[in-house]
């Protein structure tokens, strides 16, 4: 046995420890103990500060108290995520929407993540037209950017559907009041129309005052026929638009527009699936994300200008879609990917689990209308309202900061002393990770926007009990704070690990590691994560693909005839200690 | 306090005018003897540890490290002056360059535990950190086996394999 005395017991020191203790035994010593801290003193302090026998005894003390070094079976081991996601925290929602959220999963037998996130993307396009101010000249809007990978058959489109059935109804009511409103103003143009006619011949025939009169009065009746800011097909949200619409849509419907669809064609469409040479065009999207002025000039069409465009994307589709987004490249270095919460939703769901008969309980009514309130005061409470105009000092139309225009308002949510301290809390232990050669420096494009999408969610969730005019409470921060650790693990590994048939196999691993399985063949891998499915080669392939990622070495004893003749083995293959599965099992 | 006791290896001079400063960190004479520790200007040694002649003058102490076969490998040595160690920079101990001394840093092991010559099987071994916790340690504790490590360097693979082949009396 060794004892080992360590004079600090910082982390570093700590870790040290265990690389000691990790050598000692793979050269056969078979226990390593560590002498607890000497009350902050080395040995020859003892020696010098404390009388013989005092120190002696503090030594003896020392060494009865040491403790076994846990094995450091990681060690040599490349660092590994989880390959199991954390489950949504659905504590960190406020109870209305937690209850509806559990009820839906349970109803649709789908792991609580779908209803969850879908709830999220539902109250951001609701709360889309107001900001958050987070202080340091840094406004965000409400927005988020949601991608869910999931598999087929996972009940996706009904969770979907009844989350955002609320914002199906506001619309219909608000294209019907438009219909209403444009029935009105066409019979009022009509009308007008037939005024001027009237006074255009008058105009015509009459001399003098007579005229002059009539001119005034035609001249009046041009200027109320100014076109009519009653919105042809007012719009909340839509399923499927290439970019182009997408602009369109903003610019018609300033208050926002937001995306949910449970197929993957949007995705398509961004890729430049109608472009003749396949070019992704995500310009407007990265730009609506922020809330950045969108101009476009096109041929032979008057130009759209939007000055605050609103756009929200809840995208729930199949799991390689997740992966198609975050392996183009051209999202990734344009900062679409950075933009996107990335879901990985196929190892929470409940496909091949699910309860059949009975059939589960519905979601009760009450709980969906209680949902579709606070949607509803939500929106109503981010509405842009009017305000009094400010008089420009020298003349001319005066257009505020970020375009806001004077005489209409929407509003902007400022963050209370805590929460505001909380974000920074966050954004401080970040910083010094994005450094280069830091660990998250490869995540920088979506490090970047995490803080900011922390308190966008934060102001949303504030929304649901709070109002625009209170500040962001710091238990909405706190909630925030704890879902955006669950969009972070999510989001490594999404892009650490895009392929779906690799985290399953990882996830698989894991699940062996968990049974006390420490080495696995090639064919245990074809019969695992491939489910016997094709041929050995693909099994070889995906134990390369695992080693070189790290998950899996070559056995030391792999090269060893089979001990009991016959053909020789198959390769076998060092499971990697740090694949460890999440609480989401426990 | 001086002393004019002389190294019983080598016949030099153990204790300088300057031992003092080991004795005030604790050390009995008995224990500084026997690994025979010194304290002295550094002297024209100074190139063997690559530093300026001005580094002559400085105070040093010297630490002799043994070659399991009982002889003097080589000595690590350590500025007594803070202000030296500011005024030369690197690390508080240096050691001869590996191409002198032909090895790099080894386990201090000034009870030559390690030699097989004195191999005993042994229930247990304490590892500790520097030359002067081994020391503190062995005068408190001369019945237990103590190794230090060099400075407060880690230890590497093949110092983790001369240890585990020490003898192991039970489950070692």
């Amino acid at each position: 046995m060794v004892f080992l005395w360590i004079d600090r017991h910082d982390k570093a020191s700590e870790q040290n420890a265990q690389r000691i203790a990790e050598r000692l035994r793979d050269e056969g010593v078979q226990e390593v103990r560590q002498l607890p801290s000497a009350m902050g003193m080395d040995a020859n302090d003892l020696l010098a500060k404390l009388d013989y026998e005092g120190a002696r005894q503090a030594i003896l003390d020392m060494f009865d108290q040491a403790k076994p070094i846990e094995t450091g079976a990681d060690e040599g081991w490349p660092l590994m995520l989880n390959p199991t996601p954390p489950a949504f925290p659905l504590h960190a929602l406020p109870d209305e929407v937690a209850a509806f959220v559990k009820a839906l999963s349970t109803q649709f037998q789908t792991a609580p993540d779908l209803a969850a996130l879908a709830a999220l993307g539902v109250l951001c396009t609701a709360a889309m037209n107001a900001s958050v101010d987070c202080g340091n000249w840094d406004e965000e809007t409400l927005a988020l950017y949601i991608l869910v990978g999931s598999p087929s058959g996972d009940r996706k489109s009904s969770v979907l559907k009844k989350v955002a059935a609320p914002l199906y109804a506001i619309q219909e009511e608000l294209r019907e009041e438009a219909r209403t409103q444009q029935v009105a103003a066409e019979s009022r143009r009509q009308v007008l129309n037939t005024r001027k006619s009237d006074l255009e011949r008058k105009v015509a025939r009459e001399e003098g005052e007579d005229r002059l009169a009539s001119q005034a009065e035609l001249d009046e009746l041009l200027a109320e026929m100014q076109p009519s800011d009653v919105a042809t097909d007012p719009r909340l949200f839509t399923n499927d638009a290439t970019p182009e619409a997408l602009v369109d849509l903003m610019h018609a419907n300033p208050e926002g527009i937001g995306v949910f669809a449970a197929e993957s064609a949007v995705v398509q469409n961004l890729f430049g699936h109608y472009s003749d040479k396949g070019n992704p065009n995500l310009n407007a999207v990265c730009e609506a994300y922020t809330g950045d002025f969108i101009t476009v000039d096109r041929r032979g069409k008057p130009p759209l200008i939007i000055p605050r465009p609103r756009l929200g994307i809840t995208l729930f589709a199949q799991e390689d879609v997740l992966a198609t987004v975050v392996g183009n490249e051209k999202a990734r270095t344009q900062g679409l990917v950075g933009r996107f919460v990335l879901i990985d939703a196929s190892p929470a769901s409940y496909v091949g689990d699910r309860q059949i008969d009975p059939p589960p309980p519905k979601t009760p009514r009450y709980l969906h209308e209680a949902w579709e309130k606070v949607v509803r005061r939500i929106r109503a409470s981010c509405a842009t309202k009017p305000t009094e105009p400010k008089k420009p000092e020298s003349g001319g139309p005066f257009v505020g900061f970020a375009g806001k225009e004077v005489g209409v308002e929407s509003p902007s949510l400022s963050l209370s002393h805590n929460s505001k301290g909380l974000l920074t809390t966050l954004e401080v232990a970040v910083e010094p990770r994005l450094r280069d050669g830091a660990d998250l420096e490869f995540f920088r494009d979506w490090m970047s926007r995490h803080h900011g999408r922390v308190a966008r969610l934060a102001s949303t969730l504030h929304l649901v009990e709070g109002s625009p005019e209170e500040k962001v409470s710091e238990q909405a921060m706190r909630w925030a704070l704890e879902i955006g650790e669950y969009f972070l693990q999510h989001a490594l590994l999404a892009v650490t690990t895009p392929d779906p048939l690799a985290r399953r196999a990882n996830a698989w691993l894991a699940d062996r590691l968990r049974e006390g399985v420490t080495e696995v063949s090639q064919r245990d891998i074809h019969v695992g994560p491939l489910g016997g499915h094709g041929k050995s080669d693909g099994a070889a392939r995906l134990c390369e693909q695992l080693v070189s990622a790290g998950a899996l070495r070559a056995a030391l004893d792999d090269e060893r005839p089979n001990p009991k003749g016959g053909r020789p083995r198959g390769p076998r293959y060092e499971i990697n200690p740090r694949l460890r599965r999440s609480d989401r099992d426990a | 306090m001086t002393t004019t006791t002389r190294d019983a290896r080598n016949g030099r001079p153990s204790i300088t005018p300057a031992a003092p400063y080991l004795l005030e960190r604790g050390f009995p004479e008995w224990a500084i003897l026997e690994v025979g520790w010194r304290v002295e200007p550094l002297g024209p040694r100074y190139r063997r540890y690559g530093l300026p002649a001005e580094a002559a003058d400085a105070l040093v102490w010297l630490i002799p490290s043994r070659h399991p076969n009982g002889r003097v490998w080589f000595e690590r040595m350590r500025f007594i002056d803070p202000a030296d160690l500011e005024r030369f920079g690197g690390g508080k101990y240096r050691q001869p360059a590996r191409d002198q001394v032909g090895t790099g840093l080894q386990l201090y092991d000034p009870y030559l535990l390690l030699s097989t010559e004195k191999w005993e099987p042994r229930d247990s071994i304490l590892l500790i950190e520097s030359e002067a916790n081994t020391v503190a340690v062995h005068t408190l504790l001369p019945e237990d086996a103590v190794i230090g490590l060099p400075g407060q360097s880690t230890l590497t693979q093949k110092m983790a394999r001369e240890l585990a082949a020490i003898p192991w009396s039970s489950c070692g």
